[in-house]
């Protein structure tokens, strides 16, 4: 059978027997794979470095019949190492992988896979907040599972209070709201804009903390875990 | 109590680490002593401890990574971890869902950590561990 | 002062306070140890103590506030600023199971510079290094610390080098730039803030050069270029 090249990144690693690894991959071109490496596991390289978490890999395999491809070979193309330098990221990026591990069947498209690495990119980048990757992610995410809010709002009043309603996943107005229009704002810049971007509104800290909130209600119902 | 319980104790700290390894030796523990990642995983499997304590903040990989590689092993799922740690609570992201995953059964932060705390600490753990096994 | 300027101040700040828990903590469970009648090396307690006091008073010739050292410029021997910081590290170096080493390539030109600060700079930077080589001495292999200096085209380089301890220059100039953004500012080479290269690249901008990555005998290190004085040669 033949050998496919495709770029990908690890979601998990299971070590299995003596030396091996049951690696899920969730690849540029052919969805989510799982493969056995063999033999990465001697005695001095526990950690092989190309299938580390936190990169992006170029990843040959050979296609099974059953569940279990085979890895032939991996090179790292790119390893976020900044992410390890932070706690509250390298656990950020580990919920990430495993939210679309549970998430995500064999056969998804290439727009989860650029979101992945997009986020690690993000997660990667020192001068981004991590609570704005967390937001960014999670609206792209929920977007691209079929969940998409209504950012349409019918007045115009820059005062007015807002809830969020799950039952229309869009915003009615309530005097006791808790969010504002600047908050609605920022949903609908982050549908068209990445982190690097939005890093570049003022006072963006003192309004994405209650964005995360509003991302974490949309998760209600959708039967996926917020992160 | 105590009776001899195996611990790897991972400390990047020369100092730290022989302090604490003194102490623990002291009141019966048999302690191990790693000071990265890496040399971790590979004394996990010729040791096989009943406790790991681990620090987070490590040189090159981190303890999260320890975690997360640790419980790549299915034959340690059960391996208990305590983390005694210069970071404080606030700066991780330690809830209760992220800790029962990794098999985190305490967090200590250091410097308000005594050494007698740590001790009671890890008593504590054996003795309800013990109590556990003795009510099954 | 700028407000950039004041926040990278303020978080140097932050970082040394973080970075100095860690000898507070080491005293703090030494003598404890003592208190259960185990022997106590009080020589490794005054090590360490002496050893935050220079931390402290390195971060305070960063604002220049120590009056005591003087503000002027002076001509100085790159060779005995070396040999006063290795002499500085011995006993801490000691106590972490590293070696310090000193080597000097040929004869050197006096710099025009400040003493103190210089000083300051390299035994704050060897004490990073020290504290990055403890994860290396519990593999039971003893660290070399190596302070050098030797001429280049642009003048004298002088700088800590270890067989043990890598970075690369993209990595440190990532770090060198976003002070305290991380606990970690450099996890490739040390576990704790590295504060001591903060400080010590801090002074050295002080003075008119700053620290870079550097390869010495097949090791690579941090070093600073200093030029040295077209006059006093002439003298």
């Amino acid at each position: 059978m033949k050998q496919i090249v495709t770029n990908a990144v690890v979601l998990r690693r299971i070590n299995y027997q003596e030396a091996d690894r049951i690696i899920t991959l969730l690849t540029s071109n052919n969805g989510k794979i799982t493969a056995m490496a063999r033999g990465v596991r001697k005695a001095n390289s526990k950690l092989a470095g190309s299938i580390e978490l936190f990169g992006t890999s170029q990843v040959t395999f050979l296609p099974s019949k059953g569940e279990i491809n085979t890895l032939i070979s991996a090179r790292l193309i790119k390893n976020y190492g900044n992410i390890v330098k932070n706690f509250n990221k390298t656990q950020l990026g580990y919920e990430v992988l495993k939210l679309i591990n549970k998430s995500i069947e064999s056969n998804s498209d290439e727009a989860i896979y650029d979101l992945v690495v997009d986020t690690l990119e993000f997660l990667n980048d020192e001068a981004i907040d991590i609570n704005l990757t967390k937001f960014w992610f999670s609206l792209r995410f929920l977007i691209l599972m079929g969940h998409s809010p209504n950012l349409s709002v019918e007045d115009s009043d820059e005062n007015h209070k807002y809830n969020f309603s799950l039952d229309s996943m869009s915003f009615v107005v309530d005097g006791e709201g808790l969010y504002s229009k600047n908050h609605i704002k920022l949903l609908r810049l982050a549908l068209v804009n990445n982190p690097v971007n939005l890093s570049k509104i003022n006072n963006l800290d003192k309004i994405v903390e209650k964005n995360l909130d509003i991302t974490r209600l949309m998760f209600i119902g959708t039967g996926f875990n917020p992160i | 109590m105590s009776n001899r319980h195996k611990i790897l104790l991972i400390e990047p700290d020369l100092l730290l680490a022989t302090i604490y390894k003194e102490h623990l030796n002291a009141h019966k523990y048999n302690v191990r002593v790693v000071g990265g990642v890496q040399k971790a995983i590979y004394e996990i499997d010729k040791l096989r401890p009943d406790l790991v304590i681990l620090e987070l903040q490590l040189s090159t990989h981190n303890g999260y990574e320890f975690l997360y590689e640790l419980r790549s092993y299915s034959e340690w799922q059960n391996i208990p971890v305590l983390v005694h740690s210069m970071v404080p609570l606030d700066d991780l992201n330690l809830d209760t869902n992220v800790s029962s995953e990794l098999g985190i059964i305490g967090y200590l932060y250091k410097p308000n950590t005594s050494l007698s705390k740590l001790l009671y600490e890890i008593n504590n753990y054996f003795q309800l561990a013990l109590d556990e096994t003795n009510r099954n | 002062m700028t407000s950039s300027r004041q926040f990278e101040e303020d978080n140097l700040l932050k970082m040394i306070i973080e970075q100095l828990k860690l000898p507070l903590l080491h005293i703090a469970r030494q003598t404890a140890l003592a208190r259960y009648g185990t022997l106590t090396n009080y020589g490794d307690i005054n090590s360490i103590a002496e050893m935050s006091i220079r931390m402290i008073d390195s971060y305070l010739l960063t604002k220049g506030q120590n009056s005591q050292l003087g503000l002027q410029l002076e001509p100085v021997s790159i060779s005995s600023v070396l040999h006063e910081a290795a002499n500085n590290l011995y006993n801490l170096a000691k106590m972490y199971n590293c070696s310090i080493e000193l080597e000097l390539s040929g004869r050197f030109a006096p710099v025009m510079s400040q003493k103190s600060k210089l000083e300051a700079a390299f035994t704050m930077l060897g004490y990073s290094y020290i504290e990055a080589n403890l994860s290396n001495s519990l593999k039971d292999v003893s660290g070399r610390i190596i302070l050098s200096g030797y001429r280049s085209s642009r003048g004298t380089v002088a700088g800590i080098f270890s067989p043990q301890l890598e970075i690369s220059n993209d990595s440190f100039r990532r770090s060198i730039n976003s002070v305290n953004k991380t606990r970690q500012s450099m996890p490739e080479m040390t576990q704790s803030t590295g504060a001591g290269i903060f400080i010590a690249n801090s002074i050295l901008n002080g003075l008119a050069t700053k620290l870079k990555v550097a390869h010495y005998k097949h090791t690579s290190g941090l070093a600073a270029t200093l030029t040295p004085s077209q006059q006093l040669q002439f003298v």
